[in-house]
């Protein structure tokens, strides 16, 4: 009886370890599935910051200061410009670029990018967003909702991803950034 | 349970003890690598606006070259409500050579300008993130 006793015991002890053992193994794996995502989450918001920081750096290329913006919305932001966003180079033709959040979906919205109405990069190039929201400031730092006033944007992203693992505790980062109208200051503001 | 089986049970108690300790050890690690790497990307951020600021204001002459050091010598601490983070934000400007040198003597005249912002702050961001530029007086 007394054997039994300590054979039923052992058992009950080895089961409880081999239980704890595969649950450490569990969180290992959805850590690590975790980090991975959020690894890579992070190296796209820092492309995602630097490509709308060069965006809106080519804002009011060749327009007057006061025409540079011409929407300063909360969520769109649209100004003109005499540069090729899609080409990345100078341009003769002056265009209307439109920065705005696209259609949600489940797997969070794309920054869409504008230029004259054709939405360029439809592939999206800034996307796991889940909401944007722009601040205006004007040539003295003032925050201001006039598009003729607006020489810089403060963008505040925060970016989404499902987790790999529990789809009810999606992944999320944020980021606040401010870009400058870099021409209309060399025009003088 | 005689002398020998308290002892194997309780060598089992440590061995899966430090086992465990080890794993959350490494989670914990893992977990610090990525906030820090969050936070850099945050203080790149200021950084870049705050040398960019500096680009924009000299491009419209709303600071002459020769208040480059008197402008951008500060600290400040700066809230970032949509992290929501709160960073401690250092400037500072001197005159320089064409190598970003410190001059022996300050020379307001001189053609070349530095400043170097330094963010520090939330403990996730492990050590201060540092972002210098050159400034050159041009005649255009």
């Amino acid at each position: 009886m007394g054997v039994l006793l300590d054979v039923l015991g052992s058992v009950i002890i080895a089961a409880t370890l081999f239980l704890m053992m595969m649950t450490f193994q569990l969180q290992m794996q959805e850590t690590a599935a975790r980090i991975h995502y959020t690894g890579s989450m992070i190296d796209h918001m820092d492309t995602a910051a630097s490509k709308l920081n060069h965006i809106m750096a080519m804002a009011g290329i060749g327009v007057p200061v006061d025409s540079v913006c011409v929407i300063a919305d909360e969520s769109r932001l649209v100004f003109r410009t005499f540069w090729n966003c899609e080409s990345d180079t100078l341009s003769e033709d002056r265009h209307l670029i439109d920065i705005k959040l696209g259609d949600s979906t489940q797997h969070g919205s794309i920054l869409e990018i504008n230029q004259d109405g054709t939405l360029i990069e439809p592939l999206g190039y800034i996307l796991y967003i889940e909401d944007v929201a722009f601040n205006y400031y004007d040539k003295n730092d003032n925050q201001t909702t006039t598009p003729a006033n607006v020489m810089s944007a403060e963008i505040l992203l925060t970016f989404r991803r499902d987790s790999p693992w529990r789809q009810d505790q999606p992944l999320r980062t944020n980021i606040q950034l401010k870009c400058f109208f870099m021409n209309s200051y060399l025009q003088g503001a | 349970m005689n002398m020998m089986e308290m002892f194997l049970a309780l060598m089992a108690i440590m061995l899966f003890t430090t086992l465990s300790l080890t794993y959350n050890q490494a989670i914990w690690r893992q977990t610090d690598y990525i906030n820090n790497a969050t936070m850099v990307v945050q203080a790149s951020q200021i950084c870049h606006s705050i040398l960019d600021e500096a680009d924009a204001k000299l491009f419209s002459n709303q600071i002459e070259f020769t208040d480059i050091v008197d402008t951008y010598n500060f600290t400040d601490t700066q809230s970032y409500p949509h992290l929501p983070v709160t960073f401690t934000v250092s400037c500072v400007a001197t005159d320089c050579d064409s190598l970003g040198q410190d001059l022996e003597t300050p020379n307001p005249n001189s053609l070349f300008k530095r400043i170097e912002v330094s963010v520090s702050g939330p403990t996730a961001l492990r050590y201060p993130y540092k972002m210098k530029r050159l400034y050159t007086k041009t005649f255009m």
